[in-house]
Parts: C-alpha cells; sequence; structure tokens
C-alpha cells in the first residue's frame, strides 16, 4: 500500500543516554577542547578519558542527556588547569618515551603557529580564549567554569588576544 | 587574524572520536566500583553507636517501606515517542508508537511490526504519519487509524492541505490488518482523534464526524456528524455507549455519551479537565487547580448513568519554593473492575478508590507511562522511552513505593560530620497527605545526608540537608550541580498546613 514504507528512521538519540552514546556524541569537541588547552594531542587524549571516567559514574544514567556537555566541559577545564596527570597518563608517557615527550606535529599550514602562541597564554587566559572563540560560551558561563568574576573573564580575553596578536603578526 | 577561525583550523586537527575506548570503559567501571566502596566503607566507620547517635540529634523521620513488588520490564522497542493506547486479542498485545505498529506476546516478544509513514520529527522524506489508535475487531482483524500528509508530488488522494505537526489538518487513513498485511481501507476527509471497536464496525472519530468503518471493504457507512461548534479531540467506548471529549468554544471540554450503534447523542456534559479513561462505572479525568503557591494534580469522575462529577480529589500538591509554575502531570487513567489506576509524568503509577477518589497506593514503573492496560494479572504498562513493563495485582497495591531504578531519586545517607540546608526547590505531597517527593539541588562532590523536618502550627520545615563526599585533598570538583528527589513520610498528615523551606 501506498502509505507504507521501509524508510529507515534515525535512532541516535536512542543511545544518548548510555557511556558509549555520550562518548560518540562529545569526544571529538571534548578532545579539540583539550588540545587547545594543552597544545599536546596525546596529553588532550589522557585529559577526556580521565574526564569520562570520572563523569561516568555520576552522569551515564542521567535523565537530560543535554547538560552532560557542560559537566564534561568543565571537569576538562579543571583537569588542565591543576596541572592533572592521572597514573595511567605518567605510565603511558614513560613506556612510549622514556620521558616528558614533545608534542605531536601539527600537520597544517600555520597550525604551529597558532597553537605556539596559545601557549604563550597563561592558562587562564588561554582557557578564556578557548571557551570564548572555539566553544562560544557567554561571559558568565566562562566566569562560572574559571570560578572567577565576569570582570576577570573581560580581562582574561583581552590580554590573551594582545598575546595572540602580538606572537602572531 | 580571526581568532575563531584560527582556533577552529588548529583544533580540525585532531582526528574525530568514534568508539568509546576500552580503556574508558574499564577505567569507569573501575570508578564505579571505587565509588560504591568508599560509601560501604563510610558506613562501616560510622559504626552503630555513631548512627544512634547522629539520628538522637536529628528531627524524627518516618523511611516509606520499601516497594512491596518490582515491575517486571518485559521489552524495550527500538522505537519510541507518540503512544496510541493498548489494544489487545486473545493472543497478542497491539501497540502503535508512530508512526510504527507493534504486535507483542505476553513474554514481550515482537511477533510483528508494521509502518505507516516516517515519523513527523525525523528528517526522513514524507509521507509522514501519526497514528490515533487501533482496535481489534477480532484476532484476524486489527484498525489502524492515522493521520498522514500528501506526497510532494501531489499523487496522494487524500488531501491537498499541507501538513503542519500538531494542527488538526492533514487527512486520515484506516488500514486493517490481516493476515499479517496492513491494507488501506478507508481514506477520511480530516485527521482520525480516535478509534474503538463497536459491535459490527470500528468506530473512528475525525475532528466534527464519526464514521462508521467495516473491514470487508472501504465504504463509510453513513457518517455521523458531531454537534456543530465542538472539535472532538478523544473517543472511548464502554460497554454501551460511545464518549467523546471535545473541546467547545472558549476551550470548554464537553463530554458527548453517544448510543454506541447509532452514534445518537443521548446527553452531554462540561467537564473540568481532559478526560482519559472510562471503566468502573464512571468516565475519569484529571484537571488541575491552583492555590497560591501550590498546585493540585487532580481526578474527577464522571458517573456514566448521572453524569454527575465526582471530585475532583487531590492526587499529587506541588508545593514551590519560587514563583515558576510546576506540576506533575496526570494520565493515563485505566479502569478496570473496581481499581482506577492514575498514571504520572514522574514515573509512579497510582491506585486510587474508585468510589472515593481516595490514593491508595502507588508502584514505580519506568519513566512516564504513555497507556496502561490490564492482561493476564498484570498492569501493563508503554513508556514514554520504549520500555513495556508488567506488574503483578495480586495481592492490591496498598503502599507507595518510590521509583527505586530512578536516577535522580536517592535515599539519604546520614553520616557524622557537618551537613548544612540545600533548600528544596518543589516539595510533592502525594494522596496520602503524609508521603511527601522532595526535589532539590546540590553539587556534584556532595549528596543528600537527610532531610530534616520541622512540625509547626501552619507550617511544615522541610530542609533537605546536605554533606560533602569523602575525596582526597586537592581533588578538582566541577562547580555544576545536579537535580535530585528524594521520598519521606511525615511523621503525621499534613492537613490544611503549607510546607515552606527554611526562612
Amino acid at each position: 500500500m501506498e502509505g507504507v514504507t521501509d524508510q529507515p528512521v534515525t535512532h541516535e538519540v536512542l543511545d544518548s543516554t548510555r557511556l558509549d552514546g555520550l562518548y560518540r556524541m562529545h569526544a571529538t569537541r571534548a578532545k579539540r577542547t583539550a588540545f587547545l588547552l594543552t597544545g599536546d594531542a596525546e596529553a588532550a587524549a589522557d585529559v577526556v578519558h580521565d574526564a569520562f571516567v570520572r563523569l561516568a559514574g555520576r552522569f551515564v544514567d542521567v535523565r537530560h542527556p543535554e547538560v552532560f556537555a557542560a559537566y564534561l566541559r568543565r571537569t576538562i577545564v579543571s583537569l588542565v588547569r591543576t596541572g592533572h596527570r592521572s597514573a595511567t597518563r605518567e605510565r603511558r608517557h614513560l613506556e612510549r618515551h622514556g620521558a616528558p615527550s614533545e608534542a605531536i606535529e601539527v600537520d597544517v599550514a600555520g597550525g604551529l603557529a597558532v597553537r605556539d602562541a596559545l601557549m604563550k597564554l597563561t592558562m587562564r587566559q588561554r582557557a578564556a580564549v578557548v571557551l570564548r572563540y572555539y566553544e562560544d560560551l557567554p561571559e558568565a558561563e566562562i566566569a562560572d567554569a574559571l570560578r572567577c568574576r565576569p570582570g576577570t573573564v573581560k580581562s582574561l580575553l583581552s590580554r590573551g588576544l594582545d598575546v595572540l596578536r602580538e606572537e602572531l603578526r | 587574524m580571526d581568532v575563531r577561525d584560527a582556533l577552529n583550523t588548529l583544533a580540525e586537527t585532531v582526528p574525530p572520536e568514534s568508539e568509546l575506548p576500552e580503556r574508558t570503559r574499564k577505567g569507569a567501571r573501575r570508578r564505579r566500583a571505587l565509588n560504591a566502596s568508599v560509601t560501604l566503607l563510610m558506613i562501616i566507620a560510622m559504626g552503630a553507636g555513631g548512627w544512634v547517635g547522629v539520628r538522637a540529634l536529628r528531627p524524627e523521620q518516618t523511611r516509606i517501606p520499601p516497594a512491596e513488588r518490582t515491575p517486571e520490564g518485559v521489552t524495550k522497542l527500538e522505537w519510541f515517542g507518540h503512544t496510541a493506547p493498548f489494544a489487545q486479542t486473545d493472543d497478542s498485545l497491539w501497540l502503535a508508537i508512530s508512526p510504527r505498529l507493534y504486535r507483542l506476546a505476553d513474554d514481550g516478544t515482537v511477533k510483528g511490526e508494521w509502518r505507516f509513514g516516517n515519523d513527523p520529527l525525523s528528517p526522513n522524506p514524507p509521507p509522514y504519519a501519526t497514528i490515533a489508535g487501533t482496535a481489534a475487531s477480532s484476532d484476524r482483524f486489527v484498525f489502524v487509524a492515522y493521520r498522514t500528509n500528501s506526497l510532494p508530488d501531489g499523487r496522494d488522494p487524500c488531501v491537498a492541505q499541507p501538513f503542519v505537526a500538531g494542527s488538526a489538518k492533514g487527512c486520515g487513513r484506516v488500514a486493517v490488518i490481516r493476515n499479517g498485511t496492513a491494507e488501506e481501507r478507508t481514506v477520511l476527509d480530516e485527521p482520525p482523534t480516535g478509534i474503538v471497536m463497536g459491535d459490527e464496525w470500528a468506530w473512528v472519530s475525525g475532528v466534527s464526524t464519526l464514521y462508521r468503518v467495516t473491514d470487508g471493504d472501504d465504504i463509510l457507512h453513513a457518517p455521523v456528524p458531531l454537534p456543530p461548534g465542538l472539535r472532538a479531540v478523544k473517543l472511548l467506548r464502554d460497554a454501551t455507549h460511545l464518549w467523546v471529549l471535545t473541546e467547545g468554544p472558549e476551550s470548554a471540554n464537553v463530554l458527548l455519551k453517544l448510543d454506541a450503534r447509532t452514534g445518537a447523542e443521548v446527553a452531554r456534559t462540561e467537564v473540568p479537565g481532559s478526560v482519559v479513561g472510562v471503566g468502573a462505572g464512571a468516565v475519569w479525568g484529571a484537571g488541575l487547580e491552583r492555590e497560591g503557591a501550590r498546585t493540585i494534580s487532580t481526578v474527577f469522575r464522571i458517573d456514566t448513568e448521572t453524569l454527575r462529577i465526582t471530585g475532583p480529589t487531590r492526587v499529587i500538591t506541588t508545593f514551590l519554593a519560587g514563583d515558576e509554575p510546576a506540576f506533575t502531570q496526570l494520565g493515563p487513567i485505566l479502569a478496570d473492575g473496581s481499581d482506577v489506576w492514575v498514571g504520572s509524568h514522574d514515573g509512579i503509577v497510582y491506585r486510587i478508590d474508585a468510589d472515593s477518589g481516595r490514593t491508595l497506593g502507588s508502584i514505580r514503573t519506568k519513566f512516564a507511562p504513555a497507556t496502561m492496560i490490564r492482561r493476564g494479572g498484570f498492569l501493563w504498562s508503554a513508556h514514554l522511552d520504549g520500555h513495556i513493563v508488567r506488574t503483578p495485582l495480586d495481592p492490591p497495591v496498598t503502599t507507595f513505593a518510590p521509583p527505586e531504578d530512578a536516577p535522580d531519586y536517592v535515599e539519604p545517607s546520614p553520616g557524622p560530620g557537618p551537613s548544612r540546608p540545600a533548600g528544596f526547590t518543589r516539595v510533592d505531597l502525594l494522596g496520602d497527605d503524609r508521603t511527601i517527593v522532595v526535589h532539590f539541588f546540590h553539587g556534584l562532590c556532595d549528596h543528600l545526608d537527610h532531610v530534616a523536618i520541622s512540625y509547626e502550627a501552619t507550617r511544615v520545615v522541610v530542609r533537605p540537608m546536605i554533606a560533602d563526599d569523602p575525596r582526597p585533598p586537592g581533588t578538582a570538583c566541577p562547580g555544576a550541580g545536579v537535580v535530585q528527589r528524594s521520598v519521606v513520610r511525615l511523621r503525621e498528615p499534613l492537613g490544611d498546613r503549607t510546607i515552606v523551606n527554611a526562612d
């Protein structure tokens, strides 16, 4: 009959309350944010791993998976800000390199310069710039994530952008 | 230099992630085990003496008894969404979740699945379909009434109107399922709002007309126009009559009682809410009342003979901490024999007395029930997340049970350390006037220690008390929070008092 079809339907939302689904939905963006904050792809992968492990016990079964992204972002910023290095990450570094490694080279023209310029910023300036211009967060949410006043965010952004412009001139 | 472009370009050098790495999966598992171990150690360390001491310092609080029975998960369908009421035949349950229809065996096995178009919310192309209902005439015939739109090239003879999700526009179809095959029988001029089985044909309500549809041909037998000015929104039936809920001018709801054979109007009455079920000698509805800072979710009963309205009686009263309105939506209602079951959108099904409307007990289900039916000594419920569960009904349910497996329901875990009041965001008082569900907000690194309750002459003060989780010094804690709920039984009925946060 004409009204009956066998066309496929989307099921993405069905997975969103499980860890696998949450990972598929959020890991790529989380890893890229962590990369911008650390300048190191491997460190970014470790931070994302640790963030998912931390949040897994509390949030895998949460009824509103849309809030997970915000929690994940806060955890990543917090882990990077406190210089977190998990035992796993330390061990893997030592196994692979015997000593702290050079960052993975960025394979895009100009990418190295941008990354190096970002690394010239203080951690708080870098977090403010990345959350504002990569995550597109409003200043109030950045202040919340960095646990500072909105005025401080303005100042961090202003000084951070000055440094970036100077480095990339 | 555009900073946004530069950051995006740099970020995209990191390849996309698709699958959860095994080490993260294992890490998450270990983390959960660690959390459980820490909790266990805390409980042991607290010791019996400490426990008694702590309890003695706190206001008396009667905990509710554990759930007296556990609903049995039957199946989890891969699809969920707009769900039509259950229908049943001797060997099967029929459940329509638009645009699909499932045939289920008593063990939950899916014995058949049909699709009547694409989901209106999907990005897939037309035709879209919303199923209004199903009616089983026998084990050989099942009718399905659904709304659909025209195809883009206009070939569809159904209607020329554009499809608008949620509007009354569109056209209707009735299909019959015979020997496992769906055949379209009838095209209606308006979208169907309900379907029930009559003695010799299925009655289908449109917006302004009742249609008779047989399984033998596609002829519409003498459509019955509904009274002008009223728009039908729901069709129910009992042994002798059809019941059509309509919306009249100025949104007043009018219930029409019609002869089940001819469709002729027998009587009508205005109703104070939405009608959601018929049975136990009454038509049942759910409504809302507002009294200052509280919202009361009610049920009312309309006697099928006299049309006299009894009630509304209170099922849930919501007390709010702020001005933002909130309430608990009730429905569906299943009235079968002497039992009346009222579903609520917070995942609890209440058993109420058919005569007085008083709440007798409750069972937890999974998520919000969308439709319920009684079959084989069980209450079956289909839920908005695709779960289907069944709960044994013998012996009768007489206690109030929280939904234990709902992740946002928590038990207090009193400890010896300091705790601080968090304030509630809302409190739901159940129909027994003593069981309360406290909604509160807390951080990611703390938990509910206990709920402190003070009884005063005109009010009862409810304070969720929060304590820090044990964690190593220097551990980072995200500055976010979650809303959770806890169920507590008051020492005495609330009566005329109000429930408030601490000053």
